[in-house]
């Protein structure tokens, strides 16, 4: 006895054997089968037999879509085809009211067609019948008697004409003529066919057309198939299952249901949007055809019916003769007329196509136009979806070369677009990194900077360096060198050109330092002595030499020092010194604590005149409170000049950085209190023209 | 059998006359059968992750709603009626999924927003993966068919399915699966014999 798991298996192995055959198109003889393994037959019979019950159950096996029937009478159509409960090759003939079923010679559509005698009149048609009545759905039934009765209306010797319509136990059907022959379809298999047969063939379909057109019929599934040709050679029209009177409500196949086959489907069809079935969905169909028997191939066919849908939709027909050099170029050139996607550019009727192919037979010149080359190219460049959209066509199919020719121009306002924002919005960031021009370690300038420069770290999170400088002038150059971002000025001292002001931070006062029993208490008394200017470079000296230049003094005839002023502490040589600085240098507080040394007044009438000479000077006063008490300044306080010292970047430097920097020292520092900076509201005042525009929005903002 | 029927005759004509109760249990009836119909159209080389379940729900709700527009009475009515509105919901899930599916593939947003109106398109896309024995699958015995597949196991029924509903390969299947062709022949065979034993009860509780 065999063990029962293996056994199982064995019987699995077995079904699979059988089914791998099946698969590979063998026609499996069961009973050999069964009869070969004897052993596992009861078992395998049972499994066969619910296999086959299934497919009783299931229905019938849903047909192909009848574009390449296997018999030379074909139907057509994705409409589920059943198949009918006579089997007429193993039962033989049967008859099926008054007709004698010959035998089955197409199938598809909604039925299936025999070859039929008609015993009362004794001749042969053919009969197309429905399914068994349970299988069908009422729509179907209903559909099949439209096609009945819209065919049934025609009589013409295109068309094949329908006799008797009715229904056999249950059976729905139809009687027509029985054409002995071959269809256009099969034709096309047998090889390229003369230009003059091909236009004879298109003509009598457009004509036939023209009649079930003339009838109000329109037949809305045209193809090679459902062209039957007679023993004559003479076309006929089938299968209107797809049939619509032209003026019918939507009825039938209102349900937006796929009909029709894709390689003849008129575009306005195939795009599924609402649209009036025209006879132009017929020219086109006709044009289709004359395609395809100029080339022996649908203008569009692609792998899948979706594939084709959208060539048809979207893809202008290859010319005919670029795929078959022999076909004749005025076939062609009707044959495209026929495709073109709009319908009002297609033959107006099917007897203007009918008349232009009478032409052709007689010889005269046909009236439609080859496609121009510029056309050609319009009808290129229309698929190229930015143009798509453009020329408002809702629909494109774009190749590579269309998507790389849609990129080149895409590609021109972002070109411009890039150059723009290069030019205008990338500068408007933070640079990577903020280097401040200071002064002397120790100054002014160097502890405001290096305070900034803590703060803005803070602010932006980007290194920021402090950079030791001799002062004003260095800081400028180092600005337009592009070596610092920004820098402390005297504008007094510097020129502004190429440079833009941040803020004005503070005053400075020019200080006039003597040392005392020297015999020097005026500014004019400095002539021939020992004074310090400052640093080359710095704008204290350029500030200094501006003093010195109102007095008249001879610059030649001064022991000039370039020691910082401090050096007045320890050198007894140094006599005096024009500093120029703020109120809080710790250097100058210590130098003026020193009795030793006197503050020399630059008397009003002096300052008002340095001031119309230069306007960064402006009169002014040190007062009492600001000094050391031994100065013995007096309530008017001792006069000199001043010059505001700028936060400065250069010409060209980003909004970002300006505003930074402002917010940093106005608004997120107290940088102002502590180093008794200008307050926001008087550098707001303080207008001019080397102020960077967004430091002019910022102050407006500010005070506002 | 005849009390069967004549409860069913029953539900039917309060179902057409508007009763959604009647529709309710009705409704559950067509639930399998409905549930294959569109397996069918989801299964597709498209590869949709989209439980035929919830589309099958969304159609039954979509009936209680709108039985006051059903106008039929034999039952055969009542299913086609439902399949229509089954088949618009697949078409919607279809044309979202794959739309949506290609556009982020492909990014060609006018091919995509146009080809999305089209139910043309949905259609064949639907019909596009018949393979050439499928079995249409209408009428009664189909129903009852349905109903009995539902009593299987998951695996025997999308075999059995797969097999000899959408007539598709013992190669195809066992690829389906990822297993071999012997293995999808066991499940096979187990679900012709669980299929058997269904259709002999229920053959037997009808007659």
């Amino acid at each position: 006895m065999i063990d029962e798991t293996a056994r199982e298996e064995r019987l699995d192995q077995l079904l699979a054997e059988y089914l791998r055959r099946c698969d590979a198109g063998e026609n499996v003889d069961r009973a050999s089968f069964l009869e070969e393994y004897a052993e596992f037959a009861d078992d395998l019979e049972q499994l066969l037999d619910t296999a086959d019950l299934i497919d009783r159950m299931a229905g019938p096996v849903i047909g192909c879509d009848g574009e390449y029937p296997t018999q030379s009478f074909p139907g057509s159509g994705p409409t589920p085809v059943g198949q009918t409960d006579f089997n007429v090759e193993s039962r033989g003939n049967r008859t099926f009211g008054e007709y004698e079923l010959l035998e089955e010679i197409g199938r598809g559509g909604m039925g299936v067609v025999f070859k039929a005698r008609q015993m009362k009149l004794d001749r042969i048609v053919a009969v197309k019948m429905i399914l068994s009545g349970r299988l069908a759905s009422e729509d179907d039934v209903r559909r099949f008697y439209a096609e009945a009765r819209t065919a049934g209306n025609l009589h013409h010797p295109g068309i094949v004409g329908i006799h008797q319509v009715g229904e056999v136990d249950g059976q729905h059907y139809y009687s027509m003529d029985y054409v002995e022959g071959t269809t256009l379809r099969k034709l096309l298999g047998d090889g390229p066919l003369p230009p003059e047969r091909i236009a004879r063939y298109v003509k009598a379909i457009a004509q036939s057309m023209q009649y079930a057109h003339e009838h109000g019929v329109l037949h809305r599934d045209l193809k090679p198939s459902n062209v039957l040709i007679d023993a004559d050679d003479r076309p006929h029209i089938t299968d209107f299952g797809l049939a619509k009177h032209i003026d019918a409500d939507a009825g039938l196949t209102a349900s937006g249901s796929a009909v029709g086959t894709p390689s003849y489907m008129p575009p306005e069809r195939a795009s599924g949007k609402p649209f009036r079935c025209s006879p132009a969905g017929d020219v086109y169909a006709i044009g289709a055809i004359l395609y395809e028997l100029l080339v022996g191939k649908p203008a569009f066919r692609a792998e899948t019916a979706v594939d084709t849908l959208l060539q048809v939709m979207h893809e202008e027909p290859k010319p005919p003769s670029t795929l078959n050099p022999d076909a004749d170029d005025d076939l062609a050139t009707i044959c495209l007329k026929c495709l073109q996607k709009r319908p009002r550019r297609r033959y107006p009727s099917a007897r203007d196509l009918a008349e232009e192919l009478d032409r052709f037979q007689r010889d005269e010149p046909i009236r439609a136009k080859p496609i121009g080359k510029l056309a050609q190219s319009w009808y290129w460049m229309r698929r190229v979806p930015l143009v798509a959209a453009l020329a408002d066509r809702q629909l494109t199919r774009p190749t590579l070369w269309h998507r790389r020719v849609q990129r080149l121009l895409l590609a021109i306002p972002l070109l411009i677009a890039m150059a723009l924002v290069v030019w205008k919005v990338w500068p408007e960031t933070l640079p990577s990194q903020i280097r401040i021009a200071s002064g002397m370690g120790g100054g002014m300038y160097y502890r405001v900077a290096e305070h900034l420069g803590t703060e803005l770290h803070d602010d932006v999170g980007r290194p920021v360096t402090v950079l030791r400088t001799s002062g004003s002038l260095e800081n400028r150059r180092l600005l337009i060198d592009g070596k610092a971002e920004v820098g402390l000025l005297q504008s007094g001292s510097t020129p502004m050109d190429e440079l833009a002001v941040v803020a004005p931070l503070y005053y400075e006062v020019v200080y006039v330092v003597a040392r005392g029993g020297q015999g020097i208490d005026e500014v004019a008394d400095l002539r021939g002595k020992a004074v310090s200017l400052g640093p080359n470079d710095s704008g204290m000296r350029r500030s200094a030499l501006r003093i010195i230049e109102h007095y008249e003094i001879d610059l030649q005839s001064l022991t000039e020092s370039t020691a910082p002023f401090t050096s007045l502490l320890t050198d007894k040589t140094m006599q005096a010194a024009i500093v120029t600085t703020g109120l809080q240098n710790d250097d100058l507080k210590a130098l003026l604590r020193d009795e030793r040394f006197t503050l020399l007044p630059i008397h009003d009438r002096d300052a008002e005149a340095l001031s119309r000479k230069n306007h960064c000077f402006k009169p002014t006063h040190i007062y009492a409170t600001d000094v050391p008490r031994h100065l013995a300044v007096g309530e008017e306080g001792i006069p000199s000049v001043m010059t505001p010292a700028f936060l400065a970047v250069r010409i060209d430097a980003t909004g970002p950085l300006v505003r930074t920097l402002l917010e940093t020292l106005y608004l997120r520092s107290d940088m102002v209190a502590r180093y008794r900076l200008m307050s926001i509201e008087q550098a707001a005042e303080w207008q001019d023209r080397a102020l960077h525009p967004a430091a002019r929005k910022f102050f407006l903002t500010a005070i506002q | 059998m005849n009390s069967s029927v004549a409860n069913e005759d029953d539900l039917l004509a309060k179902a057409c006359r508007g009763d959604g109760e009647a529709l309710g249990h009705l409704l559950q009836k067509y639930r399998p059968y409905l549930r294959i119909m569109a397996q069918r159209r989801l299964d597709s080389r498209l590869k949709i992750r989209v439980d035929p379940s919830d589309v099958v729900q969304t159609t039954f709700l979509e009936a209680h709603r709108d039985l006051a527009s059903f106008r039929g009475k034999a039952e055969g009515e009542l299913v086609a009626w439902l399949r229509r509105i089954l088949d618009n919901n697949l078409a919607q899930t279809i044309q979202r999924h794959v739309f949506a599916k290609k556009r982020s593939i492909r990014r060609e947003r006018s091919l995509d927003d146009a080809v999305g109106t089209s139910h043309v398109l949905a259609d064949f896309l639907a019909a596009d993966q018949s393979s050439p024995s499928r079995r249409v699958m209408r009428g009664e015995a189909a129903i009852r068919l349905a109903q009995s597949m539902d009593q299987l196991p998951t695996d025997q029924h999308e075999a059995v399915r797969l097999r000899y509903l959408e007539g598709r390969s013992l190669r195809e299947i066992a690829e389906h699966f990822d297993r071999t062709e012997v293995a999808v022949a066991g499940l096979l065979k187990r679900g012709l014999r669980g299929l058997r034993k269904q259709l002999d009860t229920n053959g037997s509780r009808d007659h």
